[in-house]
């Protein structure tokens, strides 16, 4: 599919749209050209903050999984967006696959006079209810190990999160469902998120008390709302005091951790990552390819071509997990035949975010946390390749200054034998 | 720093319905529509838990036919049956005594109480002469629990009336082609009402009703 296409090729829409306008869409449309794909049209405000670039980057972001069963596990949990849709240059939607009809089961809604059964994917909201609540409504009762399955396999999507420096911001209620025979999840509205921190995205009843609005939500807030939802699953708890007491009377790192991660004893970048949550809980995270600089995990072909993203470049910072913030964009040498596809924006982030800096590789198996939130990125790691070159202006002294001297030693050799040449025939 | 207590909020709901007998061959119609919110709400559990409903018919006497309650808890509805007057004022006294108590309990659950939502159906214009002054204890300011108001009405419901007596928004069915669709539409727009709030966690009139007009709400201060 081609990564930014014209809302023309998604075929006739029809009038009104197959799903409701919520949050930031004028509706959800399916899309008769990409069966089994939904077009998200965005409102006019989002049109107008969307940044095409850090769209068209995380729609990139499912590459740097190199182990394909890894890929599909990611496919298989996650409406990832597949492509900008784009209207006279302008961006106003996204196209994402639907839940797949594995996730539709059987189940009885209730109702006072007439019940009947639908057939649908159930809200992750349901998790959090007990197992009478599921059964007056024919959907399985949850064991323990039931709900267990169900949290490692939210957390091993959180955890590509995180290793991505992505910001989801929205982990609720409202944008997963659940497969109560598999034990598996579907996450969607995902094209929302941003690299680094971005404005308060208020989550109903998953409010971090230690991120206020309008303070902007991080990948801090993302564990305080994750640990929650995954709190409310293994509790069966809603309220977050009833949460964290049900966790405090449980053993173990599991409730250990997401207590840590609920409170974070009053500071919020002490709070565990979810590489470490996914570590006791025994998930294994996804292994992402190292990701340069850039984040750019691969080149895709220029428009007019089609078929499979070309082969990605050397990588030049092979410790590196996730894309680091840049501090801004620089030609390269090398590069003759446009632009990068994915330059993140000065910001960082979709509506308006900065970067953030990216979990180090020791975050992955060290509780280390990522760098707190404001800090300033650090410096890009050294360069040792000839992929990452210097400005072509720049005050500062060059790398290469041996070869400049070098240089200038041997024109100045040359020059003095001229002179010599010179005074001797004359 | 230290870490703020966090209290799930609530939104105390009030459906007021007009049962009067001029409703009289709405009344399956009432029910089945009344059924549906309450499906749909039983089945939504983050907006069963922001908004707890209570149920208040109003004609000649007003009746709390259903207690504030969480709707999860709502085991059964109460078949509304139509007759009798239009009267406001006792249907306004009977809603502010509920609201004191209502609010008492709920504070009771450790549940932050957002300033309750009440929503009036009405066909009619009121019988009663002395309902205003009822209203007024209702709405005054010195009330602290004083409720945000929202009318419906259809039939020969008077727009006058209806902005009088409400304090958020007032509609007034003009585009529907009978009334039916009148009620289907109100308790649909209660219903998106309460799931938008509960999505902001506090109260979210919509702009448009379909089949309704909005009329001015009549301010005295």
């Amino acid at each position: 599919m081609p990564p930014v296409m014209e809302v023309s090729q998604l075929g006739v829409l029809s009038d009104t749209p197959d799903f409701k306008p919520a949050g930031e869409s004028l509706g959800v449309w399916r899309t008769p050209n990409f069966p089994g794909y939904l077009f998200k049209k965005y409102n006019a405000e989002v049109c107008r903050k969307v940044d095409p670039a850090v769209l068209d980057r995380l729609i990139q972001q499912p590459h740097v999984l190199s182990d394909p069963s890894e890929a599909a596990f990611l496919a298989a949990s996650t409406s990832w967006p597949a492509s900008r849709i784009i209207e006279q240059q302008r961006t106003v939607g996204v196209i994402m696959p639907e839940a797949p009809p594995r996730m539709s089961v059987n189940w009885l809604p209730r109702s006072y006079t007439n019940p009947t059964v639908r057939h649908g994917p159930i809200p992750i909201d349901y998790l959090a209810k007990n197992d009478d609540w599921l059964e007056q409504r024919q959907i399985p009762r949850q064991s323990a190990a039931d709900r267990d399955a169900l949290c490692r396999s939210l957390v091993r999507v959180a955890c590509f999160f995180e290793q991505c420096g992505l910001v989801y911001a929205d982990w609720s209620y409202a944008n997963a469902f659940w497969q109560p025979y598999e034990h598996t999840v579907y996450i969607f509205d995902i094209d929302g998120s941003s690299y680094g921190p971005r404005p308060h995205v208020f989550t109903s009843e998953f409010e971090d008390p230690l991120t206020p609005d309008p303070q902007p939500v991080d990948n801090y807030t993302d564990r305080y709302r994750l640990a929650l939802l995954v709190g409310r699953i293994i509790t069966v708890r809603r309220s977050q005091p009833d949460v964290k007491a049900a966790l405090a009377q449980m053993a173990g790192p599991v409730p250990q951790t997401l207590l840590a991660m609920l409170s974070g004893s009053g500071d919020r970048t002490a709070r565990p990552t979810l590489t470490q949550l996914a570590k006791v809980l025994g998930v294994l995270a996804l292994q992402t390819k190292p990701i340069d600089k850039t984040g750019v995990g691969g080149w895709r072909p220029t428009k007019g071509q089609s078929g499979h993203f070309a082969p990605s470049r050397p990588n030049t910072t092979a410790t590196v997990t996730s894309p680091p913030a840049a501090p801004g964009w620089r030609p390269r040498r090398d590069f003759k035949g446009g632009r990068p596809t994915h330059p993140p924006p000065a910001n960082g982030g979709l509506f308006g975010g900065r970067a953030v800096a990216p979990p180090q590789p020791s975050d992955r198996s060290e509780p280390t946390p990522v760098l707190p939130a404001f800090r300033l990125p650090p410096p890009p790691p050294p360069t040792t390749t000839s992929m990452r070159t210097p400005p072509t202006t720049s005050s500062t002294p060059s790398p290469d200054w041996p070869a400049k001297i070098g240089g200038m030693f041997v024109i100045a050799f040359v020059v003095g034998l001229l002179f010599l040449c010179g005074y001797l025939i004359f | 720093m230290t870490e703020p207590m966090v209290k799930s909020k609530v939104l105390p709901t009030y459906l007021v319905v007009d049962t009067s007998s001029s409703m009289k061959p709405q009344e399956q119609l009432l029910n089945d529509t009344i059924d549906h919110v309450f499906e749909v709400l039983g089945n939504s559990p983050r907006v069963s838990e922001f908004a707890h409903i209570s149920i208040v018919t109003f004609n000649t006497d007003a009746h709390v036919v259903l207690a504030m309650a969480d709707i999860d808890q709502v085991s059964q509805l109460p078949m509304i049956s139509c007759g009798g007057s239009t009267n406001y004022g006792r249907m306004f006294q009977v809603v502010k005594q509920r609201i004191d108590a209502d609010i008492d309990d709920l504070g009771k659950l450790g549940r932050a109480v957002l300033r309750p939502a009440v929503f009036i159906l009405t066909d009619g214009a009121p019988m009663d002469k002395n309902w205003a002054g009822d209203f007024d204890a209702l709405t005054d300011k010195g009330f602290r629990r004083r409720p945000h108001i929202i009318s419906y009405g259809f039939g020969t419901a008077n727009a006058a009336v209806l902005g009088k007596i409400a304090t958020k928004a007032a509609y007034l069915a003009t585009e529907v082609d009978n009334e039916k669709e009148a009620i289907v539409s109100m308790l649909t727009s209660l219903l998106n009402t309460l799931v938008t709030s509960a999505s902001s966690q506090e109260l979210r009139i919509p702009e448009q009703v379909d089949g309704y007009t909005r009329v001015p709400i009549e301010y005295v201060n």
